[in-house]
């Protein structure tokens, strides 16, 4: 499953009271496409670890591109126990919201620092900006075939090796 | 070395392997049409996924039907494919038992040998 997505916004107060300047966009970028692919990112959030726990992660980022004041990618569910449990709560028509988690300081204005790290972006239930995935009906559908057509081909691919 | 003459049980066990593998060719041949079936329902459910009203009780049958043929055709293709490469391992088994035997034999020379036989079971399948 496969999810086109915001995963940031820059200049917009958010529930903490953090503003993400602008400028600090093109050295996120650059930190995101320096990371090793895939990107990993977990369910749940853990403010106090700067490493990827592996037991719990659920998917990966990928192809993360600017438009405007936001950073977007695809979100990709993995097929882990945790990505399960994403992949159930989205055909359950739940919202999943995307949280970034980095390091770096906060100056007295609430703008984050220029010596800010992002490290992922997990999924959560209560992120701090309104950014959520979710899927209708027709996504739905269209994840279903997909994931069937994916059996068909590894099938295909067993058949003609 | 050229051609050799091999011990009968060698050549049993050659012609056991590829009359086995012609069999299980066959059988996987068989569902080749199932196969390019649930190809044409696929690229069908993308379609009918695509449209802006979408039926969803037929949309539903589609899935749940695509979904079972699939698990019918994984249960019946990949119990051949397990065969096919057990006997590549029989092959090659075999192999190492005639190179015991025969340790100057080359695989060309084994082919050249036994070919005779094996193009005897060929021309009964019609998988090539």
């Amino acid at each position: 499953m496969k999810i086109k997505t915001k995963l940031i916004e820059f200049e917009k107060e958010n529930r903490n009271g953090r503003i993400y300047p602008k400028e600090l966009m093109n050295s996120v970028m650059e930190q995101l496409k320096s990371k090793n692919s895939p990107l990993y990112g977990e369910l749940g959030q853990d403010n106090n670890s700067f490493d990827i726990s592996l037991k719990n992660i659920s998917h990966t980022i990928e192809n993360i591109y600017v438009d405007d004041n936001s950073i977007y990618g695809n979100i990709r569910i993995l097929d882990t126990p945790k990505g399960k449990i994403v992949k159930e709560l989205l055909n359950n028509s739940q919202s999943i919201g995307i949280a970034s988690r980095g390091m770096g300081s906060i100056n007295s204005d609430g703008t984050v620092s220029d010596n800010f790290k992002l490290l992922t972006f997990d999924l959560v239930a209560d992120p701090s900006f309104d950014i959520y995935i979710s899927r209708n009906t027709k996504e739905k559908y269209i994840d279903k075939i997909q994931e069937l057509k994916e059996t068909w081909e590894k099938l295909e691919l067993k058949k003609d090796s | 070395m050229g051609k050799i003459r091999i011990e009968k049980r060698f050549i049993d066990e050659s012609l056991r392997i590829r009359k086995e593998y012609l069999n299980s060719l066959t059988e996987l041949k068989d569902k080749e049409s199932n196969i390019s079936k649930i190809k044409n329902d696929i690229l069908e459910s993308y379609n009918l996924a695509h449209v802006n009203d979408i039926d969803k009780e037929l949309m539903e049958t589609k899935i749940e039907k695509l979904s079972n043929d699939i698990k019918k055709l994984q249960n019946d293709v990949e119990p051949i494919i397990i065969d096919i490469n057990n006997l590549k391992n029989d092959a090659d088994r075999l192999f190492e038992k005639i190179k015991e035997k025969y340790p100057n034999v080359t695989k060309e020379d084994l082919i050249d040998s036994l070919s005779p036989h094996i193009n005897n079971i060929d021309k009964d399948y019609d998988v090539f």
